[in-house]
């Protein structure tokens, strides 16, 4: 079939529209394996985004229908064509350019599990095989959470304050028998390293973790952690300014005193003898920001990392030579950052509400290249979609974790200071329980959109059309 | 026939003076009953209250989770809480009836917690040996177990309530005051020798109860706020050196600003007054928007050209004031933000209010029972 024709047959599809009055569309997208062999074309005024999305599938030959949503000045077409032209006060008579993405489906509830306080950070396992979910509690403690929620392994008590960052370094696996490690953060100073071998049998009891190895380093809270498994080396974020470089081969680290116990733990103490750890020291201190670092993430190239501050701004390090390679700053307290790879993009979440994109290169010479707005209070969590390069999700102390896509900025938001709530969110996700802050969000393409709060629950939340995990299956 | 509006000058758009606070980020719940006092630590991480249920607490501040309680009565409120303004040491000071509690609050590192404990106790053997003083209008003494273990390392006992505390900027002084204490009102606490002292001799100078105190934040002047009168002493000379007369029927609160040369009044009459120091005795503006008393007023240090007043109609309302290094030139001042939240309990609104010390974000306190962050 010619392209000519293929468009006729498109048109076909709605032939109520055969009088109604036309325009031009220029028709685009990014991903290469979508482009369609004819670009130009004139279609009805009335067609909206199901209309075009057949027009876009009938071009395309798919086998089985893909829904595309279509972008028009950095805004998703959300009325018909013909609307949206008397909205923005655009003639038909001009060409319309037109970007086409997959449609981001909506994320819905699909369960939550409660803990017993309220919950700072998660991070989920990305074995596929069996998903499970560590979260770290303002008790003190991290959990392990099966998707059907069961807890498979507890930490022991050995934080004096709340646990304020966690993260895999080998995942755990319940095919082979084989032992899985994590780390904790928290406002007492300092890390700990946990192991532990899942059991082969679901049904039994909650493993008590100790931990191996203590990370003494920080004068005050600790406030995130990142690991590389390709250097096996890991990042600290802390609000005593500084940065810290620690590897998880403890034969690279140096011995250090435990520290001097405060009157504080002395009485904590008293109740629960913590286990005995071996104590070490950083690789490297990294004191490039003058105020509390909010996170510290590693760069597509693990030699290099990202950080943001109450300072305001976004740092690039070079791990090797722990030297600042390039320092932007923004116009407010940043609390949390996400790398977009593909794009050379940063996302940072400021106290002021707002998501900035940043372009880190050292060659990039403007500070900021786009805001999003929507939420009401600090934006204090940021992750990659796991199956689009252009889209985010963010946690916010408003309550909602909101997802974003790159693509739908427009130009008019494009200014910090713009009061206007252009570039908005293309998803809301309140917490079921109705209230309270989320304090961290993680995403992976078996379990979904999971989110942690104040009130205490692990939310989950997944588009209808990803790959079918059975979670809540015992319920 | 010149529009005689047309030659005032244009005041700024609040939207070209961003950034100040204009959203409740974080509510700090626990407290039972009226929370009196807020006070933001040096560093910026920490936040402190003090309430009428007899307890201080120290608050994650973006998170708003208790970190640490101390229960320090019973039956008296804690009026008056206070950070040692340098970042070393990590010492907060709190009024709870007749006693003044030095704590290091247990949430910094050992070193932190050490060297604060070294500073409040240095005192001890120098207070030994100057027995005798049966006139001393405070007592330095070290708590009670209890107390001990919990970081409280000096209690001060004075007379009467203490109502107000006021740190010196180089912490080794502060400042209380005790407003049923007909003679001795005001008191100079010193805590590297553990001496307290009432600062005149005059009885002439202490005329009218006192509200509240601080120091100038660069020279030695000590400002004392009664109910009509703010009188400036002359510390090194011991004297009187100006009295400044806002026109107030009953002043609440005060704050000098950093730079030392303007000072914001709170009235019980709802009236807000600007002094600027090098002007007059009298106001250079009045600010009326409260529908209620006015409580507590405060001036931003860290920075930004921002003030605040916090009232019984349950609302804080910023400003921005701008100074000039012209000295010809008059003050800026554009009234900014309304903040609204805090709910009026039996009349009761805003009680207290502070600034952060490096961000533009405020710290309010309410008799609803709540302190809230604004950013
Ligand atoms: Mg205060």
């Amino acid at each position: 079939m010619t392209a000519r024709a293929r468009m006729a047959d498109a048109m076909d599809v709605d032939s109520a529209a055969a009088s109604a009055p036309r325009v031009q569309i220029n028709l685009s997208t990014r991903d290469p394996t979508l482009s369609v062999p004819l670009q130009s074309l004139r279609v009805p005024t009335n067609l909206k985004r199901y209309g075009l999305s057949t027009l876009v599938n009938h071009l395309l030959e798919t086998p089985k229908p893909i829904p595309f949503d279509f972008l028009v000045d950095g805004q998703y077409l959300r009325t018909s064509i013909d609307e949206y032209l008397t909205q923005a006060g655009l003639s038909s008579e001009k060409p319309l350019d037109v970007e086409y993405v997959r449609s981001q489906l909506p994320p819905t509830y699909i369960g939550s599990f409660e803990q017993d306080d309220w919950i700072s950070s998660i991070h989920i396992s990305s074995s596929s095989a069996s998903p499970s979910i560590l979260t770290g509690s303002f008790n003190g403690s991290a959990q392990i959470t099966s998707l059907s929620g069961d807890i498979l392994a507890r930490t022991v008590p050995m934080h004096t304050q709340s646990v304020k960052a966690v993260t895999w370094v080998s995942h755990p696996s319940s095919t082979e028998n084989r032992e899985a490690t994590f780390l904790t953060a928290s406002l007492d100073r300092t890390i700990n390293l946990w192991s532990y071998t899942p059991s082969s049998d679901p049904s039994s009891t909650t493993i008590p973790i100790a931990p191996r190895t203590s990370y003494i380093s920080h004068k005050s809270t600790i406030t995130s952690l990142s690991h590389s498994s390709s250097t096996s080396q890991f990042l600290s974020s802390s609000s005593d300014h500084t940065i810290a470089l620690w590897s998880t081969n403890s034969s690279l680290l140096p011995t250090v005193p435990a520290p001097t116990s405060t009157s504080f733990t002395r009485k904590r103490r008293r109740t629960s003898k913590p286990p005995p750890t071996e104590k070490r020291g950083p690789l490297a201190v990294l004191s490039a920001h003058s105020a509390p670092v909010s996170q510290v993430i590693h760069a597509q190239d693990p030699t290099a990392a990202y950080s943001v501050s109450w300072d305001k701004s976004i740092i690039t390090h070079d791990l090797v030579t722990a030297q600042v390679v390039d320092t932007r700053v923004t116009q407010h307290a940043l609390l949390s950052i996400a790398t977009l790879p593909s794009l050379n993009l940063i996302a940072a979440g400021s106290a002021a509400r707002h998501i900035t994109l940043h372009d880190p290169r050292v060659s990039s010479s403007t500070v900021q290249n786009a805001v999003f707005r929507g939420h009401t209070n600090a934006v204090v969590g940021l992750v990659k979609s796991p199956e689009s390069d252009y889209v985010f999700a963010s946690a916010g102390h408003d309550g909602c974790v909101r997802i974003w896509d790159v693509r739908s900025v427009s130009s008019a938001s494009e200014s910090v200071e713009r009061s206007d709530k252009t570039g908005g969110s293309l998803f809301v996700i309140k917490r079921e329980s109705g209230s309270g802050k989320v304090f961290g969000v993680d995403w992976s393409k078996d379990v979904g959109l999971v989110s942690v709060g104040e009130d205490k629950k692990i939310q989950i939340n997944r588009g209808e059309g990803m790959t079918e995990v059975n979670v809540l299956e015992q319920s | 026939n010149i529009d005689p509006a047309s030659l005032l000058p244009k005041l700024p758009s609040p939207d070209d003076l961003k950034p100040f606070p204009t959203t409740c980020a974080t509510v700090y719940r626990g407290h039972e009953g009226r929370v009196r006092s807020v006070a933001a630590d040096p560093t910026g991480v920490w936040v402190a209250t003090g309430g009428d249920d007899g307890t201080v607490r120290v608050w994650e501040i973006l998170t708003g989770r208790q970190v640490w309680k101390l229960k320090v009565s019973s039956d008296e409120a804690v009026d008056s809480v206070t950070w040692r303004p340098t970042p070393e040491g990590r010492i907060l000071a709190a009024a709870c009836g007749n006693e003044i509690l030095l704590v290091v609050p247990p949430i910094f590192d050992s070193e932190e917690e050490s060297r604060g404990k070294e500073i409040l106790s240095a005192g001890f053997g120098y207070a030994a040996n100057k027995q005798g003083t049966k006139e001393a209008p405070g007592t330095w003494a070290k708590p009670d177990s209890g107390l001990e273990e919990e970081g409280v390392v000096v209690v001060i006992t004075v007379r009467k309530t203490v109502k107000y505390i006021a740190w010196h900027r180089r912490g080794d002084y502060l400042v209380t005051v005790s407003p049923e204490d007909v003679r001795r009102a005001v008191c100079i606490h010193r805590v590297s020798t553990h001496l307290s002292q009432t600062p005149f001799k005059e009885k002439s100078v202490t005329k009218g109860i006192p509200q509240k105190v601080q120091f100038h934040p660069s020279k030695p002047l000590l400002f004392v706020a009664t109910k009509r009168y703010i009188r400036i002493y002359d510390l090194a000379k011991a004297e009187l050196s100006k009295t400044l007369k806002p026109g107030a029927r009953w002043i609440s609160s005060i704050d000098i600003h950093p730079q030392g040369d303007n000072l914001i009044v709170g009235s019980y009459d709802k009236r807000l007054l600007w002094h600027d120091l090098d002007l007059s005795t009298k106001p250079y503006r009045t600010l009326r928007y409260h529908d209620k008393g006015i409580r507590a007023v405060s001036f931003h240090r860290g920075g930004f050209p921002l003030f605040c007043s916090s009232s019984d109609d349950g609302t804080v309302q910023v400003f921005h004031g701008r100074i000039y290094s012209d000295l010809m030139e008059n003050a800026l001042i554009v009234p900014l933000k309304v903040l609204k939240g805090h709910k009026i309990v039996s009349h009761l609104g805003v009680l207290d209010v502070e600034w952060h010390p490096k961000q533009p974000w405020l710290f309010s306190a309410g008799a609803d029972g709540t302190a809230r962050l604004w950013n």
